[in-house]
């Protein structure tokens, strides 16, 4: 059993099972993943029957991959749980610096030079019976088992960010409410696009109101910068054009919004009235500093005379004593995740340690120079840094 | 700025020839010069990178054109610094071409001047981008620093010797160095995924061979620092993980489309 947890733990163990999940990543990444079967069929037909049956077409949520994941998480536990173990050693580290052998042999001239070189190099001072042993870098002993820890956590957590969140996509135009299967309620004010520049911007403004209350407030939803409220992150996801107009009939003081998604008439008295043909976005000169727009155009019907139009969004026009209102077609499709809200900031804390923890393996190694009468020899973990540091004090 | 581009090729090019010159005919006086001519080629892409930047109001880092030119200017720079701070020439000759080779790929792209899109609008832009064109700088350098250590043992240098020692040695620090960048190129374009596109990690081509070459060098490592192994093997593995690294910057972006398409 004991032969067995060491394998489990081995760096060798850990090695083979990161080129497996290499080798796993490298199919993953050539093949396009999670299309339909038809699609695997069409496009690699000698393939399809290997591809069906190995599960590639969707590798990262295959169960082998899942199980390579998981021998990974344990690999890390037992091997962090092993590194606690050694670094309840702390105070011997010094210690047995005393017992050093492979020493290299100096003259009184020297060892002073190696004294003042090594108090250059910023090493502490910790004296025994004739021997003074020269130290730095304690604290990098922590190195190794911080960053097995965090990549560790970085694996649950960030399962648990991949998996738990329940997403959906909400589409709501401009100066209309959704509300979701929680309770929660936005609210749409504005979505405008920023087309002046070659690459197209897009704002959302919405307020939130949560089940319990709470409300956010007008925020600004644009892409890298969504909103975070409560359990809730909203991104602007993408958009979409359906044209609407609201139709007032002043006489009956009565008015209504009617979405124009076909061609379509829209007439009171079946001969004055304005027809729905589609949207249209113009298409400026290019270097012309102009911004296209999104313009509705339409048939006016006005007592017999029938004429082609473009409205703009918020414009109006009265026929037949009828108002039409063209609203702005433009709507935000917006991507809500609801996440527990400490999930995130853990997982940057522990991206924030995991890069520390890297650090200090690789620059901080700690290190014990053993110097007495006769020389000094030089010990540590990775002794290799001061080795070479010290290269010039070592006879050939 | 397309001819003052070619200048900074043709110059990083005339270095390399001097450098080669140098070492085949045994010249120190040429492989001196070739430095130097390097050094200078170094100062006008840098004089032409910021002046792109400054023409595009933005970090030049956003296209393969760019990205290619920082990437060179990043091995330049690291070569700069190691020989004038460790008073070593030993990598010229293998390192002067791999810059060289860079801006030729670089002067086949194009030299865009589109604004950024919208998901590169970022705080991040500049930390995740800046840490991938240092992290593969160091990874070429390692590589270059792994052949020289084959070279030399091809002449007969005993792996015990100093100069042999430090060349191992520098090898490993420059991969340590660039794997600490590729891990903060990870996990920042983790954190700026989350933003722009709801997860921290989605399976795309650039974040799963940016995760291969992760998985690659923490082999290294391991099998350096807690195997104990060194010299020509792992020389060896600095120059053959080199390729996964060039996958990683250039063939995914050429040969399989994602979200990291972007020119």
């Amino acid at each position: 059993m004991k032969k067995f947890f060491s394998f489990l733990r081995s760096m060798r163990f850990g090695i083979v099972l990161l080129l497996l999940i290499a080798a796993a990543s490298v199919v993953g990444s050539i093949l396009p993943q999670g299309r339909p079967m038809s699609w695997y069929s069409e496009n690699y037909p000698s393939l399809y029957a290997l591809i069906l049956n190995t599960g590639v077409y969707d590798i990262y949520n295959g169960w082998a991959f899942q199980l390579l994941i998981g021998l990974l998480c344990l690999n890390l536990t037992l091997c962090s749980l092993l590194r606690i173990r050694t670094l309840s050693g702390g105070k011997d580290f010094v210690a047995r610096a005393v017992d050093l052998r492979d020493e290299t042999e100096l003259n009184e001239e020297e060892l002073s030079r190696l004294r003042e070189h090594l108090s250059f190099l910023r090493c502490r001072k910790t004296e025994f019976d004739g021997v003074t042993v020269y130290h730095k870098n304690g604290f990098g002993r922590w190195g190794s088992f911080l960053t097995h820890l965090s990549l560790l956590l970085i694996v649950l957590v960030g399962a648990a960010s991949l998996y738990l969140p329940k997403e959906e996509n909400v589409a709501c135009l401009q100066g209309e409410t959704v509300q979701l299967d929680d309770g929660t309620v936005i609210a749409v004010d504005s979505f405008t696009m920023d087309m002046s520049s070659a690459h197209k911007d897009y704002t959302s403004v919405v307020r939130v109101t949560l089940p319990d209350g709470r409300e956010s407030g007008s925020r600004e939803i644009k892409v890298n910068h969504p909103l975070s409220f409560g359990n809730l992150k909203i991104y602007q996801w993408q958009w979409g054009a359906e044209g609407s107009v609201v139709v007032t009939n002043p006489e009956k003081q009565s008015s209504g919004v009617y979405y124009l998604t076909d061609r379509c008439k829209l007439t009171a008295d079946g001969v004055s009235g304005i027809e729905y043909l589609s949207l249209q976005e113009t298409e400026p000169e290019p270097d012309s500093g102009e911004s296209p727009f999104i313009y509705y155009l339409v048939y006016v019907y006005d007592n017999g005379v029938v004429s082609q139009r473009g409205f703009l969004p918020g414009e109006r026009v009265t026929v037949g004593g009828i108002e039409y209102l063209f609203r702005p077609p433009l709507y935000p499709v917006l991507r809500v995740k609801t996440l527990p809200a400490f999930i995130n900031p853990l997982l940057i804390a522990i991206f924030a340690l995991l890069t520390a923890a890297l650090t200090v393996t690789f620059f901080f190694q700690p290190v014990v120079v053993k110097v007495d009468g006769k020389g000094f020899a030089v010990g540590g973990p990775k002794p290799e840094a001061m080795r070479i540091a010290l290269q010039s004090f070592r006879k050939e | 700025m397309r001819i003052f581009f070619f200048v900074v090729v043709g110059l990083y090019t005339l270095a390399m020839v001097l450098q080669f010159a140098g070492a085949a005919f045994k010249k120190q006086p040429l492989a001196k010069s070739a430095f130097w001519l390097f050094v200078l080629a170094f100062a006008a892409q840098t004089v032409f990178t910021v002046l792109w930047g400054v023409r595009l109001s933005r970090l030049p880092l956003s296209n393969q054109f760019e990205f290619s030119n920082a990437f060179a200017w990043g091995v330049a720079l690291f070569l700069i610094v190691l020989s004038l701070r460790l008073k070593i020439d030993w990598l010229n000759t293998v390192v002067m071409p791999m810059v060289a080779l860079l801006l030729m790929y670089a002067a086949l792209q194009r030299m865009s001047t589109d604004e950024l899109s919208d998901p590169l609008r970022s705080v991040w832009f500049g930390i995740h981008i800046g840490s991938a064109v240092f992290s593969y700088a160091a990874f070429a350098v390692a590589g270059g620093a792994g052949l020289r250590y084959v070279i030399q043992t091809g002449r007969g240098a005993d792996e015990q010797e100093a100069a042999m020692m430090r060349l191992d040695f520098l090898g490993y620090r420059l991969i340590a160095f660039g794997f600490l960048l590729l891990t903060v190129v990870i996990l920042t374009g983790a954190i700026w995924a989350e933003d722009a596109w709801g997860a921290f990690w989605a399976w795309d081509p650039k974040e799963v061979w940016a995760l291969i070459t992760w998985i690659i060098y923490a082999v290294y490592l391991h099998r350096r620092l807690r195997g104990g192994k060194t010299g020509l093997k792992m020389a060896w593995f600095a120059i053959v993980a080199v390729p996964v690294v060039l996958f990683t910057f250039a063939g995914v972006n050429t040969l399989i489309p994602g979200l990291h398409s972007y020119g």
